[in-house]
């Protein structure tokens, strides 16, 4: 879709070169989320050190999150600030459900991430009727009464200073003991879920989204019910978001309210900014971007935060649009390219 | 199409719509009978453009009724008024700048398109036949409308009268029953209106009812049928070309009192 063509000589379909048949192979969701799998499994095959291959859980659980919010974010143009609160009562329901109630992980898989859509459907009904960034007000709001939940509904959560002895999760027979085994098991479902947000993107809802971002009221007048198809995709990212909390709880196996603050939901949305909101591959790479930088600023000391910035604003101001698109000689950056 | 000849497509009962104090509509009462081209015309502010917010649901009226076929629609929602067969397009051109014009036209079709979003995301049987459909028929208007050239081409790097061209595909392409134009021809120059009334008439060929705005009066009486004169939210003249173009009062407001 990207060639540039002579304007004015419309080319024939029927004649297509080999090598762009190809590359509308690539192309497909199918395909575009196996590769991306399989660099994946090869970059954790090389590196092995389980540090390292922790952090590769930490960035597959955030693009699970992250993928979801572009969706919301860059095609349907809404903004929330309580994705952390999403991830954090994924963490909680699956940790609750499989520690004080002795549910099956398989079972409060699903229970954990009905439960949060269910929350985020009560939330978005209300306020995603009205046009702007109502939205972010609500989810900012919700942000702080989950956080407060967390922290005061002791008997359940364990206040501050949380609970453990979440059980591991166990498939086929193998128990996910490992981190390497673990993530493994984290960029299969991220595949996955990048390849259902994939075919969103490339379906008539997807087309949808992007004429809401638009033109809300062009939308409405070609038959888009503009209020549900928000609530719609605000619900599946706050699924997405439990799902990866869940993700979070079974291999931490241990919780506390500090990993689901309003800091995190704002990260989460530099993340998406940052990488580009027009293209979902943008929130991919600004969640790779922001989930390995803090990594190699270590080394900065007490000075990391600082440089941190420094990076965060010099991408804003030399690259409004985000890191998604820009031409570099040696080659396109991809997440873990 | 089967349709009963005798109901009018579009029925405007006593219609009013104020904004603030300024009375946009008032008691506007209008008939648009199946097969037709029909033309509201009348000087700016004369409301013409609320007529079609009104008729789309994007404004929702103070007073009267709007009625297509047996159907009462302005008691429903915008979302809900083009699944019934009625599309528009927009003075100010409303494309999506950020598709192709392919895309803007597929987008038309989304009110003859139903893939849930569950069905989409698990890319199941049924929503991608329903794609490679849309593809298609959004592909056959465009070859109607003459550009196919253009599909692949963003809506930004194509010429104004082409962009045109692409909104009323967008439109057609949710095969309307009713076609609201607002000012199909502003902005184009001689040789493209005359193609623009070409199309118009082979639209209505297709058994496809069209109710335009209209400033260029050639283009007006040139093509329809019936006109219905507004001034100030009014309807001051009703009628065929002839009878509207000799109408003093129509005189009145175009040229001024003293040529009446």
């Amino acid at each position: 879709m990207e060639e540039k063509r002579k304007p004015g000589i419309p080319e024939q379909l029927p004649g297509i070169s080999k090598r762009k048949k190809m590359k509308r192979r690539i192309k497909t969701p199918l395909a575009q989320a196996s590769i991306l799998f399989g660099a994946a499994i090869a970059v954790i095959g090389i590196v092995r050190n389980p540090y390292y291959v922790g952090i590769i859980v930490f960035l597959g659980i955030n693009l699970i999150i992250t993928s979801g919010l572009s969706l919301l974010m860059g095609y349907a143009g809404q903004i929330s600030l309580g994705q952390a609160a999403f991830y954090g009562l994924g963490a909680y329901a699956t940790g609750i459900l499989t520690t004080r109630f002795g549910l099956p992980v398989i079972l409060s898989l699903p229970a954990s991430i009905l439960f949060t859509a269910g929350v985020a459907f009560l939330v978005g009904k209300p306020t995603l009727r009205l046009r702007g960034h109502y939205l972010a007000m609500a989810t900012l709001g919700l942000g702080e009464i989950v956080h407060i939940i967390f922290t005061e509904l002791i008997p359940l959560t364990g206040g501050p200073s949380g609970f453990g002895n979440i059980p591991l999760i166990t498939l086929f027979g193998m128990e996910l003991d490992s981190d390497i085994k673990y993530a493994v098991f984290v960029w299969a479902i991220f595949a996955f879920v990048l390849y259902l947000c994939l075919n969103i993107i490339h379906s008539r809802i997807g087309r949808a989204l992007k004429s809401i971002h638009k033109e809300e009221q062009t939308a409405s007048s070609l038959g888009v019910n503009t209020a549900r198809l928000k609530l719609s995709i605000f619900v599946l990212s706050a699924g997405f978001a439990s799902l990866a909390g869940f993700l979070y709880a079974h291999y931490i196996t241990f919780l506390s309210p500090g990993s689901f603050s309003l800091n995190f939901s704002v990260l989460l949305v530099t993340m998406v900014a940052i990488g580009g909101m027009e293209n979902i591959w943008g929130a991919v790479i600004g969640t790779t971007v922001l989930t390995v930088l803090p990594e190699y600023l270590r080394f900065f000391k007490d000075f990391d935060i600082l440089i941190y910035g420094f990076i965060l604003i010099t991408i804003m101001i030399l690259r409004p649009e985000g890191l998604y698109g820009i031409k570099i000689p040696v080659g396109r950056k991809r997440a873990n390219g | 199409m089967a349709e009963n000849v005798n109901i009018p497509v579009l029925r405007l009962g006593d219609l009013s719509k104020s904004f603030g104090g300024l009375k946009a509509i008032s008691s506007l009462s209008l008939e648009v009978a199946p097969g037709s081209i029909s033309a509201i015309i009348g000087p700016n502010g004369a409301g013409k453009t609320t007529v079609f917010n009104l008729i789309s649901g994007l404004e929702k009226t103070d007073g009267g009724s709007i009625h297509f076929r047996d159907t009462r629609i302005d008691v429903m929602r915008s979302w809900e008024i083009p699944p019934l067969g009625i599309a528009r397009t927009f003075q100010n051109l409303r494309l999506f700048s950020n598709m192709t014009v392919l895309e803007n036209v597929m987008m038309g079709r989304y009110v003859r398109s139903r893939a849930s979003l569950l069905g989409c995301a698990l890319n199941l049987r049924g929503p991608r036949r329903e794609e490679r459909d849309i593809r298609e028929k959004a592909l056959q208007w465009l070859d109607f409308m003459g550009i196919t050239g253009l599909s692949d081409r963003k809506i930004r790097e194509i010429p104004f009268e082409k962009q045109r061209l692409v909104e009323i595909t967008r439109a057609l392409a949710g095969e309307p029953a009713l076609l609201l134009l607002d000012e199909p021809a502003a902005g184009l120059n001689i040789t493209e209106t005359r193609n623009l009334i070409d199309t118009i008439y082979r639209i209505r060929n297709l058994g496809i009812t069209i109710l335009v705005i209209e400033h260029d009066m050639d283009l007006i009486m040139e093509i329809s049928e019936r006109i219905s004169v507004l001034n100030f939210g009014r309807k001051i003249a009703e009628g065929g070309p002839a009878e509207v173009r000799s109408n003093r009062d129509v005189i009145a407001v175009y040229l001024g009192k003293e040529f009446a």
